[in-house]
């Protein structure tokens, strides 16, 4: 960026909102902004209020492949930093209050989890990111060049790591990091929260690996509230142990068949836990795996078969639930700091985000009444309430009689050169608008509007069906006549327009079916 | 006009029918032929997982090349890991026959087996969870399952197609050089990768660049094999790869499991296509 010229690129909005097909949540840790991430790379920012209502505020565009994992990126309170992580290794860097993306790398390895974790250097709050992912280590990154300080490596049958979890220790300056791999063997390691410079380029290895027989590990979780369990999560049963010596505790089968994503502890003798299909169970864990209970420890040894605890809650959903094409994601956040509720938030494929509100949840509730959704918002929702609504580029110009939706735009093609937008449609038309106008339409009302014909446009009919694609060939190479732009549909017919007479020059029929790509051949090709 | 929107009327119903048929049969005979490949491909692999006992079974491959045999190998795969690696030099200067093996109890881990084997098991668990009993309520559904067994196949695909590019440097400090006993010469390094299905062996010859040479020095990038006549600085050293010997030997069991995956890929691709073209449909208007 040359000078003090910055182009702020701004996105007008049709009355559609955006797909949004959620693959990671999180909430940051003042409580105020939910993070969703989804299929197609891009970030929404929702705002929560402390009514639990939601706004979606922002869309943030910047990776190229589905987002992998979300993580707080910032020890301060004053900041809020995430860190998101995609498919293709693309780690970035936002700040929240603005969606400004600040720091972006590009590794060979993708990252399935990323957590934060802070430290004390002297006085100075610093953090670190623990990543792990489709690699047989743990990697700790800088939280602010993103860059790769050093690893967790483990000698004893190193694989990837499927989940981890970072135990804090308050008494001495060593925490340690759980992790499970892939192959159900449970690792530790000890990281000090005090760092020298040394250990900033030595791979720390493991102090314990442990086999725990869990296959397909979804999540692991350690007990804030009693300081010693630890939750493991698997697809068909999910595991509490004794975090002090890795000893099982209790175990849950899958209910009704489904498959567990993930779970957490909600305080110290509840679990809830996840499914695939968005069913949340509560659990409330026997005496025998609380620290503070006479019973402690009671049941270590004893078979699986027997230590199986009750439902004790059953969250439900929503009654006119949109049918989803991939499992949603489900998280819990408990904020101890800025906001005191449980939330179980939950984001699904339709772009919806669910919460659930389980602070509150009185032990003597009956099981069969289940605990009811709080809030729910999906970004078309979100569009629809707005007022006055979005309006679409040309939406004037396509009012089918009879129809509440205006005719669809297909295709197009936006010509600088001439400040044209070319709008292919889905009953074959093509319509050329000055491009300034879709600013108009979304930014100003006025009597203009009303007026017949308006906006200045030209229709150009030749297709008799969906136009799929537009283009404008000489702005792609100069070497083409300023006057075609090329035309295809699902006709199986290719059109060249002259565009300033708007009349049809050739129409090559010739095609076997429907026309998906116009391209442009590169300079030295010459095309007979 | 009205018997056009009659007969387009029964083909439309026609058509929804054959997309019913196509969620609830088609889709699941594919996802079960999908699933068996799969599993054959997985059991290529004939690693321990966290249930059985006993070691993976140990396969000697003889690496040599049919024109000189200044190199040869002998190297014992164990599962994702080499166990064992016997290597014969002859140099060409003197001679001079060199021999190394691993020290004992060492292995060297082919991370490239590791995270093929890994993806090909996430494809395997996508696919488990959407079994007979699942009904598939939408083509899109379908579309983004598949989607994402694809890209676990195609990744493991790459892992074993694309070996690491590695900067002579990192060769040199690659925990490899230090498997061997007697240990290797500092004129000589030593890499091994996985290259589509052939286990390769390269060994780079040095000799050290004169602090007073006329040559231009440039420090040579990152490659999968290097060239003779690549430079770089180790240590207090310049050092200038003089000789490349590459040997190679195909392992047939990642043959197969290559085949595998070539073949499950189209049969996704070929199940994509088919629920993409009623997508078409559903937007249809009679003109």
């Amino acid at each position: 960026m040359a000078g003090n010229s910055l182009v702020l690129p701004i996105v007008l909005w049709g009355r559609k909102a955006p797909t949004h097909c959620i693959s990671a949540v999180l909430l940051t840790d003042d409580g105020a902004t939910i993070v969703t991430g989804c299929h197609d790379g891009q970030i929404c920012l929702w705002d929560l209020s402390v009514e639990l209502e939601i706004n979606p505020r922002a869309l943030l565009f910047g990776h190229t492949a589905s987002i992998t994992c979300l993580s707080k990126a910032c020890a301060s309170s004053d900041k809020q930093y995430i860190v998101s992580a995609s498919e293709s290794g693309e780690m970035c860097l936002w700040d929240v209050s603005d969606g400004r993306c600040i720091e972006f790398t590009k590794l060979a390895c993708t990252h399935t989890g990323i957590q934060f974790y802070q430290f004390s250097v002297g006085n100075q709050r610093e953090g670190r990111l623990l990543c792990h992912g489709h690699y047989p280590e743990i990697l700790v990154v800088d939280s602010t060049s993103l860059e790769v300080l050093y690893s967790l490596v483990s000698k004893i049958s190193p694989d990837w790591i499927s989940s981890m979890s970072i135990i804090r220790s308050h008494r001495t300056q060593e925490d340690t990091v759980v992790a499970l791999s892939v192959t159900g063997i449970l690792k530790v390691w000890i990281v000090t929260s005090e760092i020298s410079d040394l250990q900033d380029t030595e791979p720390i290895f493991e102090e314990e690996s442990k086999p725990i027989y869990c296959q397909n590990c979804q999540s692991i979780s350690f007990c804030a509230f009693t300081q010693r369990s630890l939750l493991v999560v698997c697809s068909k049963y999910w595991r509490v142990f004794d975090a002090g010596d890795y000893s099982l505790l209790c175990s849950g089968p899958s209910e009704n068949g489904q498959t567990w994503t993930g779970g957490d502890f909600v305080s110290a003798d509840k679990v809830i836990i996840w499914t695939e299909n968005g069913q949340s169970y509560i659990y409330k864990l026997p005496a025998s795996c609380l620290p503070a209970s006479d019973s402690f420890r009671s049941d270590v040894g004893k078979a699986v078969e027997n230590l199986i605890p009750p439902v004790q809650h059953n969250l439900l959903d929503r009654k006119d639930k949109e049918l989803l094409i991939c499992p949603p994601v489900t998280r819990f956040f408990y904020g101890c700091r800025e906001y005191f509720h449980k939330l179980l938030i939950q984001g699904d494929s339709s772009g919806r985000l669910n919460i659930w509100n389980i602070s509150d949840t009185a032990d003597k509730q009956e099981r069969e009444e289940g605990l009811a959704m709080t809030t729910s918002v999906s970004l078309q929702e979100a569009f629809d309430k707005l007022n006055p609504c979005p309006a679409g580029i040309i939406d004037q110009l396509s009012v089918i009689p009879n129809s509440n939706e205006p005719l669809k735009v297909t295709a197009s093609v936006y010509i600088p050169a001439h400040g044209r937008l070319v709008c292919g449609r889905e009953d074959g038309s093509i319509v050329i608008v000055p491009a300034t106008q879709t600013a108009i339409v979304q930014l100003l009302q006025g009597e203009h509007m009303l007026r017949r014909g308006w906006p200045p446009h030209r229709t150009l009919r030749g297709h008799r069906n969906k136009v799929t694609c537009l283009l404008y060939p000489h702005q792609v190479s100069a070497r083409y006549d300023q006057r075609y732009l090329i035309s295809g549909g699902v006709d199986f017919s290719v059109i060249i327009w002259d565009i300033f007479s708007g009349e049809m020059k050739h129409i090559f029929c010739v095609h076997g079916g429907e026309i998906t790509q116009l391209l442009v051949p590169p300079e030295n090709c010459s095309v007979s | 006009m009205v018997t056009v929107m009659a007969a387009t009327a029964a083909e439309r119903a026609v058509l929804e029918e054959e997309f019913r048929w196509l969620l609830h049969d088609e889709v699941h005979a594919v996802l079960k032929q999908l699933q068996d490949i799969l599993k054959e491909a997985s059991l290529r692999f004939t690693l321990t997982g966290s249930g059985t006992e006993g070691p993976a079974k140990q396969e000697n491959f003889i690496l040599g090349s049919c024109g000189t045999d200044q190199v040869k190998g002998v190297l014992t795969l164990q599962g994702d890991a080499l166990s064992q690696a016997d290597v014969n030099l002859k140099m060409p200067r003197n001679n001079q026959l060199l021999h190394f093996a691993f020290r004992e109890d060492k292995q060297w881990k082919l991370q490239q087996i590791q995270d093929a084997r890994n993806h090909v098991s996430q494809a395997i668990y996508l696919l488990t969870s959407r079994d007979e009993s699942y009904q598939f309520k939408t083509g899109a559904e379908v579309l983004k399952l598949m989607d994402a067994v694809m890209l676990q196949l195609t990744r493991a695909r790459n892992r074993l197609t694309t070996p690491a590019t590695l900067t002579l440097p990192e060769i040199a400090a690659s925990g490899l050089t230090r498997m061997f006993a007697p240990a290797l010469p500092s004129d000589l390094l030593v890499n091994v990768y996985i290259n589509l299905n052939k286990l390769c062996l390269t060994v780079y010859q040095l000799h050290a660049l004169q602090p007073n040479s006329t040559k231009n020095f440039r420090p040579a990038g990152g490659a999968v094999l290097h060239s003779p006549g690549a430079m770089f600085e180790w240590g207090s050293q310049r050092l200038e790869v003089s000789h490349v010997h590459k040997v190679e030997c195909v392992i047939p069991w990642l043959n197969d499991a290559l085949v595998y995956f070539t073949v499950s890929l189209q049969l996704c691709q070929q199940l994509k296509d088919k629920i993409s073209v009623f997508s078409s449909y559903w937007s249809y208007r009679p003109f």
